[in-house]
């Protein structure tokens, strides 16, 4: 059983729930974890607290033996002067022991703060990468199942499979949804461009490999687009004018999820400053590529049909 | 190690999730993987035992702090 990325043909969409399982896991280590040291907060606070007042007990006792020998008759001087040096010296261990107490808080208290701010960050831009690749395996489930209904697919044999609810698609096949896709309103100044209407064998002859991918690492865009599918666009269906960039801030905050794990940043991919642009006027009245090359290469590896873009007819 | 309460549930805290993404991470060996176990999992687990390692040695010390200065 595997999870795969998807970039092999023949993808196993399983472990979606061992997936979610160590997603809900991280959560509840955050929360015990967090509750683990405010307890030990709490008990190195109540210590501490217990040692001032030994040290104030010792204090008082070492004022009491310094006013008893001030008072000590002269046969009782060598006495009072032995349990003022107790004193003394019970006192002086006190403070030695609270000062190594506070050596060792001072180091835990920074270890604590770091792993504080592991919780608050890491932790949660963790949760959200997971999440993201949870999203990815499930829309690949989703279109093996709509592949299945409609014959396009078909399950694998019993012998390449340990697991009943294991599936595996190829994610060449990925066009299960063309004309859904472009059945989704897009912002204004925006429309969905055929892929066939872009001259692709020109513009994209310099993007084949992962490795060209360097501005965005294809997996992370490759989710982005899923993501953008699957929960952006709905999103402008029903949400109408009001899904813009300050929706999606709203809710990946209401999700918890950081901006660079978030659906803000997808949507400001496709829709903000740096969308897909293209221009007419190019090589036998095809569209040329200003911008987004990358993201309509994926487009046509996903099976996509067409893609979100503004176009300019410049050189018309 | 854990000589407290609340290092010991930190602790338990832990080997829930390090089984949990043992499961998952001998099942999930793609690029994402990597960047999780890189970017997520390596800090956690360093901060985690860095803050294990001076929660012992403050919990130790007040222990000992407390016995030795018993009246």
């Amino acid at each position: 059983m595997s999870i795969n990325d998807g970039s092999s043909s023949g993808v196993d969409v399983r472990g979606i729930e061992i997936l979610a399982d160590l997603d809900a896991a991280l959560q509840r280590f955050a929360v015990r974890s967090a509750d683990a040291l405010a307890e030990f907060r709490a008990l190195y606070e109540r210590n501490r607290k217990r040692l001032e007042q030994r040290a104030e007990d010792a204090d008082r006792e070492v004022r009491r033996r310094v006013a008893d020998l001030q008072n000590a008759d002269d046969d009782d001087i060598d006495y009072c002067q032995r349990r003022l040096d107790d004193a003394r010296e019970a006192r002086a261990d006190i403070r030695s022991w609270q000062k190594r107490v506070e050596e060792e808080y001072e180091t835990f208290r920074r270890d604590a703060a770091r792993f504080d701010a592991t919780l608050d960050g890491t932790v949660k831009e963790g949760r959200g990468v997971l999440q993201s690749k949870i999203a990815l395996l499930k829309e690949y489930k989703a279109i093996q199942l709509d592949a299945v209904s409609t014959g396009s697919l078909s399950l694998p044999s019993s012998e390449s499979t340990a697991s009943q609810d294991a599936v595996s698609i190829d994610a060449s096949q990925d066009a299960s949804h063309p004309s859904e896709l472009r059945g989704f309103p897009l912002p204004k100044g925006f429309r969905w461009i055929p892929l066939a209407e872009i001259n692709l064998k020109e513009e994209l002859k310099d993007v084949q490999d992962a490795i060209d991918y360097r501005k965005v690492d294809k997996e992370t865009m490759r989710v982005g687009m899923i993501r953008l599918r699957s929960e952006i666009l709905p999103r402008l269906s029903s949400e109408r004018e009001s899904a813009g960039a300050d929706f999606f801030f709203e809710a990946d905050r209401a999700a918890s999820q950081s901006y660079e794990n978030g659906l803000q940043r997808i949507y400001e991919v496709f829709f903000g400053e740096s969308h897909i642009h293209l221009e007419r006027g190019g090589t036998a009245g095809q569209l040329d590529i200003t911008n987004g090359r990358h993201r309509i290469k994926l487009a046509q590896e996903l099976g996509w049909d067409a893609v979100p873009a503004t176009v300019e007819n410049g050189r018309e | 190690m854990s000589s407290s309460e609340p290092q010991a549930d930190l602790h338990q805290a832990f080997v829930v999730l390090n089984e949990r993404w043992e499961a998952a991470r001998s099942l999930w060996r793609d690029s994402v993987a990597l960047e999780f176990e890189r970017r997520f999992w390596s800090e956690i687990t360093q901060n985690l035992r860095s803050l294990e390692r001076s929660a012992e040695g403050l919990s130790v010390a007040m222990v000992q702090a407390l016995r030795q200065t018993e009246s």
